[in-house]
């Protein structure tokens, strides 16, 4: 899997958590360029991001998270 | 260059701040007889007094000065607070020195028959303090006057106190901006109309010699206020008010004027010329130590005649330069027969009783 | 001394004059030394303990971030270990009994031992601890810079909360104190003066009568606005101090962020407490909630209940140990719970109405629950406030007619509103407003000051007329 289906994929869940279907990320998206992206629904990003790439993450990885890049950044380390 | 700048702006500001401060000050601060008496004397242009008469309540209305300007043309004016506290005297006598070099200083003593610690309160310190322009003199005094040192910037700006009252039924009107620079003539010079009347028996206090100590912490306020008199050669006449006063009270006048005429001062008691003044006690007065209209007239003629003889005043009627006192005087008289008019109804209620 | 009293604006005039003359490398030591002078005000030993509490996080920031694995954790537990403790001894008294035992009979009362503000400290430093851990931020490697960000006095006792990230930084950065960086300041003072003195002051000392005796009030609608009351003066007292904390900092080239973002202009909890003393929140939010939340991930919906009802209860605990506290923070936390588990179903209902009917609705629901739930920071109890809640708000037979209310009430309630709603325009749009106030040509400028000076003067909460009322949050 290339870094570029990892940020696909990730687009993917996060319109599917968001129910709407004209989310478009990049590297640079951050939580508050989505409407309802906040604490309560961040935890669901990251289950779900876990689900799905069968990974699991450490408190450290998340705390790290700026931006939607830092995050497909880490799952495609962990997956490589 | 931009720092001077700013610094000098910054003190510009500062000066303006503090002059729409006091200002502000002097009006907000609540409309009394003694706000009225008080501005009307800073109004007086400087060296226009002979005499300055100080005392508490009872001087308020007993010294008719617009009636003794049309009878002898001296002037004389009141400058008194409502239970004077004795220690505020000498900055009385300080601050109105400023603009009357010269004058004399009548001293009603009667305010040295109290005991001081119960005229030392808060809002009788603040008749004397915040009736009194910004100076030295008013700092000085607020700060012999109130003991706790926490409180004193309450008494420096005292606007603290009385911004929370502006809008209440003593509270500022638009008129009141007269006051900026509290200095407002008083239509009546100072003189306070009261209607009211009441029937006493004379005392004859004629025999009466023995003496009877005054309060200890009043008396060494008299020794005090003559200390200060003795250093900065004040021309001091002290006095007694006419009142219905008793064999005691006679006493303790006499004690007065043992300690006063022992270090060289004068001293008139009132009480001893009830004839001379015709005083009618049926009608003179309005309470025990307050006199009205009446008694007001009888004694200013009395104290004029006084005046004339014991000291060097000149006769300054038909002198331009006073004309707003024959102002003062026409004023006064037509209110006096408004005044007398109630003073005779109410006179005429009490005896029905 | 209080924020808003004369001696503070002495203080900070001298402080910000001085500091504006001296070179740049002398800049923040004269700003420790007078944060110190400004600790020492309060009470004679503060200085002493704050740098000796400073030194110690210091030290232990070095250590964690050279060491590794299990010794890391337990330094980092160590550290934070102590400083609860210490929360506990100050905050919640527990070690009264010996303390007393041991400095009483030398005649020294004991609450002279308790430090000011000291829980807005211990988060700034515990953050910062947190913080070099996670590898978030660099240990800071002078002493100096982080003893500032301890003791910096305009966050004294109230906040905000700033993390050493942000403030750190900004310490060696160059500070050009002009004419207009002073004005931008201290129209933000101007501006907290304003509110406090005026209208935070006023009403507290109106609805005060009634808190002291609950039964004069009558019932219904009059408590419904009391406690309504209570929630606007609540906003502009601590509004009003971080408007002057953020002012000063201006004045002295620090940016802080701001405690509050119009939160009445919210249409949820959760996005209330985003827009609300927003430097606890989002401290809480950082090393509480979501580490809590991550590690209870597994639980799926319940990874947000239980985080939310502990860290809201530990909110309201923070602010004291009575029942009604608890009881503040766990209603808001159950609320966020709630919130959470009908996100969905809201959701689907916005889109069923218009836009316009939902976020009234929602508005409206957001200020009743709110007057409701902060009543009980106002009661001494959780009692009390029930009380007030069940047996005199909600007595519907009484909706009618707030009687007992005066008009002076009536008229203080709507100006404060008023004061509310600029205030929370002002803070959505600060920058634009003081670009174009610090623009206004001179005689204006001069003018506006003047009147704003004048109007506390004259219209403050103030003097021996009135009785004094304290900053809300100051003895925490």
């Amino acid at each position: 899997m290339t870094r570029d289906n990892v940020l696909d994929k990730v687009q993917d869940i996060l319109r599917d958590i968001f129910d709407d279907e004209n989310i478009v990320v990049t590297n640079n998206t951050t939580a508050d360029d989505i409407e309802d992206w906040d604490s309560l629904e961040h935890i669901n990003v990251i289950t779900s991001i876990e689900k799905h790439f069968k990974i699991k993450f450490a408190m450290n990885d998340v705390t790290g998270f700026k931006n939607v890049g830092n995050m497909v950044d880490t799952i495609f380390n962990k997956i490589s | 260059m931009k720092k001077i700048k700013f610094i000098v702006k910054l003190i510009i500001f500062i000066c303006i701040f503090s002059v729409l401060l006091v200002s502000v000050s002097y009006i907000v601060r609540p409309q009394s007889d003694m706000k009225d008496r008080f501005a009307g004397f800073y109004s007086e242009p400087k060296d226009t007094i002979d005499a300055v008469m100080i005392g508490a309540s009872s001087v308020s209305p007993l010294l008719a000065a617009p009636y003794i300007w049309n009878e002898y043309g001296i002037t004389t004016y009141p400058l008194s607070t409502n239970a004077q506290p004795a220690a505020g005297i000498k900055y009385i006598i300080e601050e109105a020195s400023k603009s009357q070099e010269d004058c004399l200083f009548m001293v009603d003593a009667t305010m040295f028959m109290v005991e001081q610690s119960s005229l030392m309160t808060e809002p009788r310190i603040r008749n004397v303090v915040d009736n009194m322009k910004y100076s030295f003199t008013r700092i000085r005094a607020i700060n012999e006057m109130v003991e706790d040192k926490g409180s004193r910037i309450d008494y420096y700006f005292d606007i603290s106190k009385y911004h929370s009252a502006i809008f209440g039924e003593n509270g500022v009107k638009a008129e009141d901006i007269k006051y900026f620079n509290f200095q407002s003539p008083s239509e009546y010079k100072g003189y306070l109309f009261v209607e009211a009347v009441d029937i006493f028996e004379p005392v004859d206090l004629s025999n009466i010699t023995e003496e009877k100590p005054i309060p200890e912490d009043s008396e060494a306020e008299l020794k005090a206020l003559m200390d200060y008199c003795e250093a900065n050669e004040v021309n001091i006449l002290f006095f007694i008010n006419p009142y219905a006063a008793t064999e005691i009270n006679k006493q303790e006048h006499n004690y007065i004027k043992s300690i006063v005429e022992q270090r060289g001062f004068s001293f008139i008691n009132f009480n001893d010329f009830y004839e001379e003044m015709d005083i009618n006690f049926g009608k003179d007065l309005y309470n025990v130590n307050h006199m009205n209209v009446y008694g007001a007239e009888k004694f200013s003629s009395f104290l004029g005649r006084y005046l004339i003889e014991n000291y060097a005043f000149e006769d300054k009627r038909g002198n331009e330069d006073y004309a707003d006192w024959d102002e003062a005087y026409i004023a006064w008289d037509k209110r006096a027969i408004e005044a007398k008019q109630k003073t005779d109804e109410n006179l005429g209620k009490i005896k029905k009783r | 001394m209080a924020f808003t009293s004369l001696t503070f604006i002495i203080f900070a005039a001298i402080t910000v004059a001085v500091y504006a003359l001296l070179p740049q490398k002398a800049k923040h030591i004269f700003l420790i030394a007078a944060s110190l002078v400004f600790y020492f005000w309060w009470k004679a030993w503060a200085p002493v303990f704050i740098i000796a509490y400073a030194l110690f996080n210091y030290f232990m920031a070095l250590a964690i971030a050279k060491s590794e694995g299990s010794k890391k954790r337990i330094l980092l537990f160590t550290a934070i270990g102590a400083s609860i403790i210490l929360f506990f001894i100050f905050r919640y008294h527990i070690l009264d009994g010996i303390l007393s035992a041991i400095v009483n009979p030398n005649g020294i009362d004991i609450s002279i031992l308790f430090p000011l503000g000291f829980s807005y400290y211990m988060f700034k430093s515990v953050s910062y601890l947190i913080d070099v851990n996670n590898k978030t931020f660099e240990k800071v490697n002078k002493f100096d810079y982080f003893l500032l960000y301890v003791v910096y006095f305009p966050e004294v006792s109230m906040g905000p909360i700033t993390r050493a990230v942000d403030f750190v930084p900004q310490i060696s950065k160059e500070k050009s104190i002009t004419a207009q960086s002073i004005n931008k300041g201290l129209v933000l003072v101007a501006w907290g003066f304003f509110k406090k003195i005026i209208f935070a002051d006023r009403l507290a000392s109106l609805i005060a009568p009634y808190y002291s005796d609950i039964n004069t009030a009558g019932n219904g609608s009059a408590w419904f606005l009391i406690a309504a009351g209570f929630l606007l003066q609540l906003y502009l007292d601590f509004s009003a101090y971080t408007d002057i904390s953020v002012g000063v900092s201006k004045m002295l080239g620090y940016e802080i962020k701001h405690n509050f973002k119009a939160p009445f202009f919210s249409y949820s909890i959760p996005e209330f407490w985003r827009k609300w003393h927003i430097s606890l929140t989002s401290w809480l939010l950082d090393y509480v909630f979501t580490p809590l939340q991550f590690l209870l991930r597994s639980l799926g919906k319940f990874a947000s209940i239980i985080p939310a009802i502990i860290t809201f209860t530990l909110i309201g605990v923070w602010h004291g140990g009575t029942s009604a506290y608890l009881m503040f923070g766990f209603l808001m936390g159950l609320l966020v719970a709630v919130d959470a588990l009908i996100a969905k179903s809201r959701k689907k209902l916005k889109k069923k109405m218009p836009k316009a009917l939902f976020n009234t609705v929602s508005l409206i629901l957001l200020t009743i629950i709110n007057i409701i739930v902060f009543l009980f920071m106002r009661v001494p109890d959780a009692q009390t406030g029930l009380n007030i809640i069940v047996r005199h708000m909600f007595d519907f037979g009484s909706w009618t007619a707030a009687s007992t209310l005066t008009l002076e009430f009536y008229i203080v309630m709507a100006l404060s509103l008023i004061m509310t709603i600029i205030s929370h325009i002002l803070e959505l749009k600060t920058d634009e407003f003081t670009e174009r106030f610090i623009k206004l040509k001179q005689p204006l400028l001069w003018i506006v000051y003047l009147a704003v000076i004048f109007a506390v003067i004259l219209f403050g909460h103030y003097g021996p007329g009135y009785d004094p009322i304290e900053f809300i949050y100051m003895g925490f």
